[in-house]
């Protein structure tokens, strides 16, 4: 096996068993999720049973799903309950959430409180990110409890994804515009449907692969201000940019091999997601149950991420092969 | 054995019976005849021959015109009206720029974005006089409805002379029509090797009986115009497929690379057209007993190709449905054009042609390629037949014409499931297990209703509505009212008015009086205090259980009276069986309809109480054997109306905590993923 073959390799593997041993950690930042959604969830629940109040609505509601109710509550729904739609079953699960991230109509439209919890979320994994990192770089012996991983890095990395989130909001406000009224420009004149959705798959690439870039150097130069703490945080990106841009090979496998995962993970809960038809509390429960063991393994695979890009930046750093 | 027959007969036509009160169905009863065999379906009053040349370089038709116009009013009339919609578009001082928030003028124009019509020349021809006058520099652009001196969409050409009542005049124009990418209400549309032409003609205003004209400027409303017959020759580039009002009766290949393709139609009131290179088409005709067939032609964008069965499916729906409820479609083909999906062509109604999306990739159950494909097929009945000015009354066409393409769809279609589309509205993906509500209208049933139905009201002219309001004003509220019209009279009584309302006004221009006066007439009732509340005013209709009560009938306390001696008989009497209960109805809207309460108890039937609806509150008392466990405010859901139905019942033991918290839990499942989502930027 090749030198970068097997660091490749040896990155996957390392990752694959740092991951397996922190799962309390996993599970901290899946309760982080649960919390702050349980925070929002209070609102929709008392707004639902309100709404219900002693009406056949409520009986016909679980039993599946009423539109008439539904068009009497939408037609009153306000900030936080107008996220309250169809789409929060089934596929819809997954796809709002990317088509927020990747269609104009996305991130405009949701309402202030969920933006709030969101960059609280943002917020809460910039410091999991620390402590993840600062936990899957270091060697067994030296290995920092994650409390005091999370302590000790958050001042290198909270920057670091700073520049991210300053980078990825200019690529929105700036870059994404213009491509989207280009495409439309090209797009508009077709008179066919698969041009149009060419031409929207055309305009996401161009839009995400700065972002995407971005994001790829940035997580890399998090592990370098972590691993090499006297390196600044100016020079960390342009190290990572180099690392990255010398070993863009090894990138991209990693990316390919773990995005591939993650997509299997989304289609197939978008085919097997619980439906409507759920009635008794065994069956919400486990309908829910089947929600959370979707988020723990959305987790797993970005702890995955960040343990595989640990292992193998730090690996090339000791190599000296930034 | 003719014992036998006979029975049969009658188990038949029991069964018809039964078929009837249960709800609609195809074809339940004798329809109104049309008319009698006549020579000329309408009247034929403006009567156009138009040669068009299609540029499709400059995007550009030039056209020579002879219009036969009859004055079929009791006045002497010495002018007319022409439409030029085109002229909508002509700058950014018209009228139409400047509607709405914000007005279009303050939108960044490319050149393709503006268009003209121009006439050229207008002279007065024929052997009324032995006249050839030019009338063009008589002409003026008038502004009857903004007074912006500036809009050019309506123009007055005083003629010279008395037009009798009953006399024909002859006029010779020759125009040409800047054609710009497609426009909000399709009047036109320029995109690259396709082209859309609706409104593309300089089109003659209507002249009612009593001599008033309906000369509006283009503002957001629709159209509005004369029937009469149609004789078109267009030349396009040849290989290119056309498609038209009417029936093709002649091709002409020429020299110079073009084709003259030559349609002609009796009895319509517009012309409209389309030519494309990448077409295909398909064809295919419509039988049905009792009904003439119907030749059908498709032109499909080549994404489609493969699913001509849907859009002729639905076309077919749409010609049985409408043509055994409420009258025969009168035409011998219909053409339907697969609009550009996002091209702002679709969607659109002209005689005997109508354009409509595809998508794709939506699937069968979405009903998303159907449901707009019913709506505009069923506009060839509600405005191609029946022809009221959408001008100014919207919503008889749009309103009826939705509530009856939902009923196409309800008797002829699966439930739909809900459809999302993701990814710019490239990518829909349904949701098993959610069945969405479109039965009452082509909107999105009540959505909005609480703001938008306060806007405006249906009786103000539509010219004169704001977008919003048009929308509720025009389809979602009219087509509610008709639905509650069907469960209010019954569906055998309003499928009558319908099929009477379509005989008398066939190849007429009603106003909402002329539908009024046949509710009424056919259903037996003055219906002015339903009409008065939806039509002319803005009330909202909202009936609700406020309270109900349930509780044992006490014992008998206190002094009696023992045969003519008061006791006090506290405790020693036998304890009364059975519950006292209150049931408190409110009326919160403003609008008032008879309703009916139903009331259930644990055990035993169910009781059913009438309120006339009037008051803004109701109360019944009831004494029963049993607790009342569930009260329902209109449970056959008469009064879809009803902005909100949800407060109409009210169950003893409603099992809110629980659909609560199976929906939270969804819901916190769908926050959590975006979250996640959200968590890529850390």
């Amino acid at each position: 096996m090749s030198g970068d073959r097997y660091l490749l390799a040896s990155s996957l593997k390392g990752g694959v068993v740092l991951v397996a041993r922190s799962i309390r950690y996993i599970a901290l930042a899946w309760l982080s999720s649960i919390v702050l959604a349980l925070v929002l969830s209070a609102a929709i629940y008392d707004s639902l049973y309100q709404s219900f109040g002693s009406s056949q609505a409520s009986q016909s509601m679980l039993n599946g799903f009423d539109d008439t109710w539904y068009q009497n509550y939408e037609s009153q729904a306000r900030g936080l309950e107008l996220t309250f739609t169809p789409s929060v079953i089934g596929p819809g699960v997954v796809l709002d959430g990317i088509d927020a991230l990747v269609a104009d109509a996305g991130i405009k439209k949701i309402p202030a409180a969920l933006l709030v919890l969101a960059a609280i979320y943002v917020l809460t994994w910039t410091a999991l990110s620390a402590g993840f990192i600062g936990h899957y770089s270091s060697s067994p012996s030296e290995r920092p409890s994650f409390g005091r991983s999370v302590l000790n890095n958050f001042r290198r990395v909270a920057p670091l994804t700073a520049l991210a989130l300053f980078t990825f909001w200019a690529i929105f406000s700036f870059v994404d515009p213009v491509v989207g009224r280009r495409v439309y420009q090209f797009v508009s004149n077709q008179l066919d449907e698969k041009p149009f959705l060419i031409g929207d798959v055309f305009g996401v690439v161009l839009v995400w692969t700065p972002i995407l870039a971005t994001k790829i150097v940035l997580d890399c130069a998090k592990v370098l201000a972590v691993v090499d703490r006297d390196m600044s945080l100016i020079r960390a990106p342009l190290v990572a940019a180099r690392m990255v841009g010398s070993n863009i090979g090894k990138v991209i496998c990693v990316y390919a091999i773990l995005g591939s995962l993650w997509a299997v993970l989304i289609v197939t809960y978008a085919l097997v997601a619980p439906s409507v038809s759920q009635a008794s509390i065994p069956q919400i429960t486990l309908a829910f149950l089947a929600g959370q063991l979707l988020i723990v393994l959305r987790i797993w695979i970005r702890c995955q991420f960040l343990a595989t890009q640990s292992v193998m930046y730090a690996g090339l750093l000791k190599a000296g092969r930034g | 054995m003719r014992t036998v027959g006979v029975g049969l007969l009658a188990l038949l036509c029991l069964f018809f019976v039964y078929r009837a009160d249960a709800g609609p169905a195809v074809g339940a009863g004798p329809l109104e005849s049309v008319s009698t065999p006549r020579a000329n379906l309408s009247p034929r009053i403006a009567n156009y021959q138009i040669e068009a040349k299609l540029d499709t370089k400059a995007n550009r038709v030039s056209g020579k015109m002879i219009l036969k116009w009859r004055n079929a009013s009791s006045r002497e009339i010495d002018e007319v009206y022409f439409q030029l919609y085109a002229n909508a578009w002509v700058n950014n001082e018209s009228s139409r720029m400047n509607l709405g928030e914000p007005p279009e003028s303050r939108q960044k124009m490319t050149d393709s974005d503006w268009s003209y019509i121009k006439i050229n020349k207008l002279r007065l021809v024929g052997a009324m006089n032995g006249l050839n006058a030019d009338l063009n520099r008589a002409a003026s652009f008038v502004h009857p409805d903004d007074n912006n001196f500036k809009d050019r969409t309506l123009l007055k050409v005083p003629l010279g002379l008395v037009v009798e009542p009953g006399a024909e005049v002859e006029l010779s124009i020759e125009f040409e029509t800047q054609l710009s990418k497609p426009k909000p209400m399709i009047l036109f549309g320029a995109l690259p090797e396709l082209y859309w032409l609706g409104r593309w003609y300089p089109q003659i205003s209507v002249l009612d009986s009593s001599g008033q004209w309906h000369a509006h400027q283009h503002l957001s409303s629709e159209y509005f115009s004369d029937f009469g017959n149609y004789d078109v020759s267009l030349t396009v580039p040849s290989g290119w497929v056309v498609g038209a009002t009417g029936r093709q009766v002649a091709t002409v290949v020429n020299r110079d690379g073009t084709t003259q393709h030559v349609y002609r139609q009796e009895d319509v009131h517009a012309f409209a057209w389309t030519t494309g290179r990448s077409f295909t088409v398909h064809e295919k005709v419509f039988r049905q007993p009792g009904l003439k067939p119907v030749k059908m032609r498709l032109l499909l964008n080549p994404d489609n190709a493969g699913r001509s069965e849907r859009f002729f499916r639905a076309t077919e729906a749409t010609l049985k449905v409408y043509g055994t409820n409420f009258g025969p479609y009168p035409y011998d083909q219909l053409t339907i054009v697969n609009s550009p999906s996002k091209s702002q062509l679709n969607g659109v109604e002209y005689p005997t042609i109508f354009t409509t999306g595809g998508h794709w990739l939506a699937s069968a159950r979405s009903l998303a390629v159907e449901r707009p494909l019913l709506h505009e097929a069923g506009h060839q009945f509600w405005y191609g037949v029946v022809a009221n000015s959408e001008t100014e009354h919207a919503w008889l066409d749009e309103g009826i014409n939705s509530y009856a393409a939902a009923l196409t769809e309800r008797l002829e279609y699966p439930a739909p499931l809900y459809t999302k589309f993701y990814f710019n509205r490239s990518l829909p993906i349904t949701f098993p297990g959610v069945n969405r509500l479109y039965r009452y209208s082509s909107a999105d049933g009540m959505g909005g209703a609480y703001s938008d139905l306060l806007l405006d009201k249906m009786s103000t002219p539509s010219f004169r509505q704001k977008t919003q309001a048009y929308w509720m004003t025009s389809y979602t509220k009219p087509a509610l009212m008709m639905r509650t019209l069907e469960n209010y009279l019954g569906w055998e009584t309003l499928r009558r008015i319908l099929s009477v309302y379509y005989a008398r006004w066939s190849f007429k221009h009603p106003k909402p009086e002329d539908f009024f006066s046949v509710v009424n007439e056919i259903s037996g009732q003055d219906l002015g205090w339903f009409f008065d509340q939806v039509w002319n005013d803005d009330v909202t209709f909202d009936y609700a259980v406020e309270g109900v009560t349930s509780t044992p009938v006490s014992k008998l306390s206190g002094y009696t009276d023992q045969s003519g001696k008061y006791r006090l008989t506290a405790g020693s009497a036998k304890p009364d069986t059975g519950f006292t209960s209150r049931i408190d109805i409110r009326r919160w809207g403003r609008g008032k309809f008879p309703i009916k309460v139903r009331i259930e108890f644990e055990k035993g039937d169910p009781i059913v109480q009438s309120w006339d609806g009037k008051a803004s509150q109701k109360t019944f008392k009831l004494l029963s054997k049993h607790r009342v466990t569930k009260v329902i405010v209109d449970p056959e859901h008469v009064l879809v109306l009803d902005i909100n139905y949800t407060n109409n019942s009210w169950l003893a033991e409603p099992p809110a905590e629980m659909a609560a918290m199976k929906w939270t839990t969804k819901w916190m499942v769908w926050f959590q993923n975006m979250l996640q989502a959200a968590a890529f930027f850390a």
